[in-house]
This record gives structure tokens, C-alpha cells and sequence, in this order.
């Protein structure tokens, strides 16, 4: 339940895990400053770096031997844990991989992300109401249906049976449940808040670095936290397009701050949202009371 | 046991299993490959390297793909099906037909690449890319421009003498998941599912049937453009082209797995010697298919 000091699992995988929304991309910016291979001078795209996404579709068919298109969403949940098991036995450093997929078992009843595979996770979480709005603009959806999806348990990623994703099935589960996955997990784990890494960068940053064995001076954890400076990388967007902002949209980086969905949700919206995820909430730190400051 | 005899990437196959999918033959002898069903063994007798679903031997390839099939696949020339009972006939064709096939090409010696195709000009223009990258979404668009369809998934090339490049042709039908039929106005109920689970179907393309081999003229690299910045098509040269080409082999780690890592590679360096390997960038939006239908158009018709 609680945080791990170390990531101290016997595997090389360190799991980027988070809902979607909630600061995995700036994570992932600083820790890609950290590890020198992002580019301080390059541009928007040469400052998010790490070594790719467990739901992968290119990392299964590769592992497996069979491609993921001819399995069904179940048969490749059961494969999942050995393709991330021959992935850390053939790292020959540690690998960082994002997750948005709740932290479940497969249908073969074992973790979808070995303890095996595993060195520890870095797990991000955000206020739900501030997911929401961020969300709402990433999908290019409307609030409530963004409400929806944090509040379904049955919310997954890539999960038309129609089409050929690029990446595979990922069950996320409603807010609660997705971040509880995670906390509950016997993984090695340290939880961090997007909310502090705003407050905070430099102490929050400078935990996540010790957790991942990163020893740097802090010189180089300020060079990150600069380097992940949100208005230095809403700036880098303005002049070139991020490949990681969904079609149809303009930019990725929106507002980078805590505390937008007062003006952003309605009264009932929030309730919705708190009458929903209120407990969760409120184990995280996050206030459920209106008039709360 | 009663055998019938198929042509499939310039081999003949005799088989025990009824293989619809691909051009029947008069029986010829003797056939390039067998396909018996019989016991396949849950492990080969020597395991030099393994993965979730597939062991490596001595020559020998095994493939276990849970409540269907076992396959065995031995000395480039013996294929061995071990159905489960009651499995539909489709669904043990599907991985016979796909990683099964292109490891007896590894086996034979052949270059396998993962590649889509079709003929231009009396040559082969090659798509090449993951599972995902659009290749028979592609193919499928450029037939409806009146291209004949060389493959859709799996590309088996061979060398002749004077080191020319040869791409031999595979099925008549292209597999396309239903939103993809859609939008080329195909009504995927009316098709032929291709596992029962799935919602992929095959495109039967009958009339592009043909047994010859042709030049290979190019590769191209499908890549997704995510920066909104239009299409670009270029051309890779030297290594870069090589390594590109290596990177598109069929199942890179099985082939390594079976030894067969260092022959692909030479075989790579041979092709990209011959051949325009190119690299095309391009918005994966539907959308946008009609631009990039023109833009390929363009490059094997530059305007006179």
C-alpha cells in the first residue's frame, strides 16, 4: 500500500504507470532530461523520451511470434506478462515503458505486470476534476462524456473489434478503480501527485530520481526540472507540431495547472465527480468539498 | 492419405489439409513441401532458443498457438498440423497460412519480408511494415486504381543467377478488418471471416490469381507522418537502406532464433543493391488515402 523507497524489484522494467491525462508525458520529458537522452536544444519532439509503451503492438508480435491481429483482446492479455518478461531479461539497463492500463490480473489469473519483470513503478496520479477537463480536450469530447469515461468501469483504450489499433487492447476501469490497481499492486511503487510535481518539482523530481537508482547531482535534477518547465515546452509546441497531440488537435500542452476545473466544470459536474470518486479522492489528498481551498 | 497439391510464393505444396485459399494445382510431383496432420510434440527433442509460443530447433520450427493448433515445421520442407478437436478448419489455416508458411520460407533459405505488394509495369512494388502500418489497407486501395495484387501480408523473393531480385506471388485475397472494408464499400457480412474470434475478413481477389514471379523493383517503408506536415516519399541509400530492409524481414526474432539471422541479413544487403528501398511518410487518415494513392502514382509515372 504504501510507497517503496527503492525500485527494488528483481526485473529491469521501471512502469510509467497513470490514468491518461494526469502528467505521464512531463514525467516522462524530465526523466528524458535526467537520462541525457533528451535534447535540450531540439525541439518539441526531441524532449519526450523513454523506452515506449506497454501496450506496444510492435514489442508483442515481435516477443510472441504471432501477431496480436490474430488473437483475440483475452488470448493477448495471457501473453502479455511473458512479452514483458523477455523484454527485461534482454534489457541491459533499466527500461522505462508507460502504462495506461489498470494494473489487473489476465484471464490466466497472474499480474499482467510480473513482479518478475518488474524493478518498480512510478505511478502518477492527478485530481480527478482537473483529468477531466484535460481529458475532454485531448478526446475532443465533450465534459460530461469525458465524466463518462472516467466514471466507467468497462473504460478501455483500443478496443474496437473493427479496426487494427496501433496499440493493444487496455482496460483502464473508472478512476477509482484504475489508480487503486496501482496502489493496491505488490509492486515496488512510489505514487507521486501531478499536483506536487507543480508545487514541488525539484523535491518531487529529485524522489522519483532517487527511487529509480538515478544518482545525480542537483544540478542535474534543476537542469531537468528547467528542461521540463511546462511554459518552456508550451513554447517548443507553438513552433513545431508534437507528434503525440491526436489528430484533429492543435496542441498538446494546454494548461499545465492545478486547480482549472473551477472555472472549467459546473457545480453538478463536480458533485458527479465526486460522488463517484470522493473516497479515492480523498485517500490521495485531494479535497471533496466545495468550498475547499 | 489422399494429398492436394496448391501453389503458393512459386512453391508447391502437397496437402492433408484442404487449403482454399490458395491456387490448386494438377498434383505434380514431387511438391516442394508437404503438409501432413499427425502428433506434434509438446516440446522439440533439442530446444536451442524459445519464446511465449514458438521453440527453435535443429532445423525445426514449432509453433503452439493455445486450444487450436501445434504446427512443426522441419528442414524447409514438412509441416506438421496437430489440431485440437473441434477447432474450425478457417482458424488452423490462419496461422498455417501466416508465421507457419513464412518460417518454411526462413527454412528454405528464401528472403521473407513483411511486406504487401503489387504489380506495376510488369515489376513488384513492395509495402513493407508492422502489423498496424497499413499495408493491406494500402494494397486493397491501389487494386481498386486497377493494380494486380501480389500480397497482402507475406512477400517470399528469391535471387537468379545474375542476382536479380524475383518476388513471387501469394494468395488471392487481401485480409482486411471490417472498418477498412467499409471504406472501400465492401459489406464485410458478405465475406469470408478469417478467425472466428475476429473481426477480419478476407477480400477475395480471384482475378489477380497468378503463379509467375516478378522483378522486384522496390520496397517501401510505411511510416506514419504524426506531425501534419504532408507526405514524404524518399529514397534510402547504403547501409541505411540495408539495415531498413533487414528491419522488415518476416518475424526478425524467429529467423534469428533458427540461425537463419545471417542469411537474411546478406540477403538484405543483396536485394538493397538492386532495388529502390524507399521510405514513405504519410498521414494514416483515410482521408488522406487518395493523395497518397497519387503521390505513389506519381513516383513509378513521373510526368514526361
Amino acid at each position: 500500500m504504501s510507497d517503496s523507497a527503492d525500485a527494488d524489484g528483481p526485473g529491469r522494467i521501471i512502469w510509467l504507470a497513470s490514468y491518461p491525462k494526469s502528467g505521464n508525458t512531463w514525467m516522462r520529458v524530465a526523466l528524458g532530461h535526467l537520462l541525457g537522452v533528451a535534447n535540450p536544444e531540439g525541439d518539441i519532439n526531441q524532449q519526450v523520451s523513454c523506452d515506449g509503451i506497454a501496450s506496444s503492438r510492435e514489442d508483442f508480435d515481435d516477443v510472441v511470434g504471432v501477431n496480436a491481429a490474430e488473437l483475440d483482446f483475452d488470448q493477448i492479455d495471457v501473453l502479455r506478462p511473458r512479452v514483458y518478461e523477455c523484454l527485461s531479461r534482454e534489457a541491459e539497463r533499466t527500461v522505462f515503458l508507460k502504462v495506461h492500463d489498470a494494473c489487473l490480473d489476465t484471464p490466466a489469473s497472474e499480474p499482467m505486470f510480473p513482479l518478475n519483470a518488474t524493478r518498480g513503478v512510478v505511478h502518477i496520479v492527478r485530481n480527478p476534476l482537473d483529468v477531466v477537463a484535460s481529458l475532454a480536450h485531448h478526446s475532443s469530447t465533450s465534459l460530461n462524456r469525458a465524466i463518462q469515461s472516467l466514471c466507467s468501469d468497462r473504460n478501455t483504450y483500443c478496443a474496437s473489434p473493427n479496426v487494427l489499433h496501433i496499440q493493444l487492447r487496455q482496460r483502464l476501469l473508472d478512476w477509482s478503480a484504475h489508480t487503486a490497481s496501482w496502489l493496491d499492486s505488490p509492486l515496488p511503487r512510489l505514487t507521486v501527485r501531478y499536483e506536487d510535481m507543480l508545487a514541488h518539482p525539484f523535491a518531487t523530481f529529485a524522489t522519483v530520481a532517487r527511487f529509480c537508482g538515478l544518482e545525480h547531482p542537483a544540478q542535474a535534477i534543476e537542469q531537468a526540472v528547467e528542461g521540463s518547465r511546462f511554459e518552456r515546452l508550451k513554447n517548443l509546441e507553438a513552433q513545431t507540431r508534437f507528434r503525440e497531440t491526436p489528430q484533429g488537435n492543435t496542441h498538446f500542452f494546454r494548461e499545465g495547472r492545478a486547480g482549472g476545473w473551477r472555472e472549467a466544470l459546473t457545480a453538478e459536474q463536480v458533485q458527479q465527480i465526486i460522488a463517484a470518486h470522493g473516497p479515492m479522492m480523498q485517500r490521495l489528498g485531494y479535497a471533496t468539498g466545495l468550498a475547499d481551498e | 492419405m489422399n494429398l492436394m497439391s496448391y501453389r503458393i510464393h512459386g512453391l508447391t505444396l502437397a496437402s492433408a489439409l484442404a487449403l482454399p485459399e490458395l491456387v490448386a494445382v494438377p498434383e505434380e510431383q514431387p511438391p516442394d513441401a508437404v503438409v501432413m496432420v499427425g502428433t506434434v510434440p509438446e516440446r522439440l527433442p533439442e530446444v536451442e532458443a524459445e519464446g511465449p509460443l514458438w521453440m527453435a530447433g535443429k532445423g525445426e520450427f514449432l509453433l503452439a498457438i493455445p486450444e487450436v493448433a501445434r504446427y512443426r515445421i522441419s528442414g524447409g520442407n514438412r509441416i506438421l498440423v496437430d489440431a485440437m478437436p473441434g477447432v474450425a478448419a478457417g482458424d488452423v489455416r490462419a496461422y498455417l497460412l501466416g508465421t507457419v508458411l513464412g518460417m518454411l520460407l526462413h527454412q528454405r533459405g528464401l528472403l521473407a519480408l513483411h511486406a504487401g505488394a503489387i504489380e506495376v509495369n510488369g515489376q513488384v512494388v513492395a509495402f513493407a511494415g508492422h502489423s498496424g502500418a497499413g499495408k493491406s489497407t494500402l494494397v486493397a486501395h491501389l487494386r481498386q486504381r486497377g493494380y494486380r495484387v501480389i500480397s497482402d501480408d507475406t512477400l517470399a523473393i528469391s535471387f537468379d543467377a545474375q542476382g536479380q531480385p524475383w518476388a513471387r506471388p501469394s494468395f488471392a485475397r487481401i485480409k482486411l478488418w471490417a472498418d477498412a472494408l467499409k471504406h472501400l464499400a465492401h459489406v464485410p457480412e458478405q465475406l469470408v471471416r478469417d478467425l472466428t474470434r475476429l473481426e477480419k475478413f478476407h477480400l477475395l481477389v480471384e482475378e489477380d490469381r497468378q503463379d509467375t514471379a516478378l522483378p522486384l523493383a522496390s520496397v517501401i517503408l510505411l511510416n506514419e507522418n504524426k506531425l501534419d506536415d504532408g507526405i514524404h516519399l524518399e529514397r534510402l541509400r547504403g547501409l541505411e537502406a540495408v539495415n531498413a530492409l533487414s528491419r522488415q524481414t518476416y518475424k526478425p526474432r524467429l529467423l534469428k532464433a533458427a540461425g537463419l539471422g545471417t542469411l537474411q541479413f546478406q540477403h538484405c544487403s543483396r536485394a538493397a543493391g538492386r532495388i529502390q528501398v524507399m521510405s514513405l511518410r504519410r498521414p494514416k487518415a483515410l482521408a488522406h488515402m487518395n493523395t497518397v494513392l497519387d503521390r505513389l502514382e506519381a513516383s513509378w509515372n513521373p510526368a514526361t
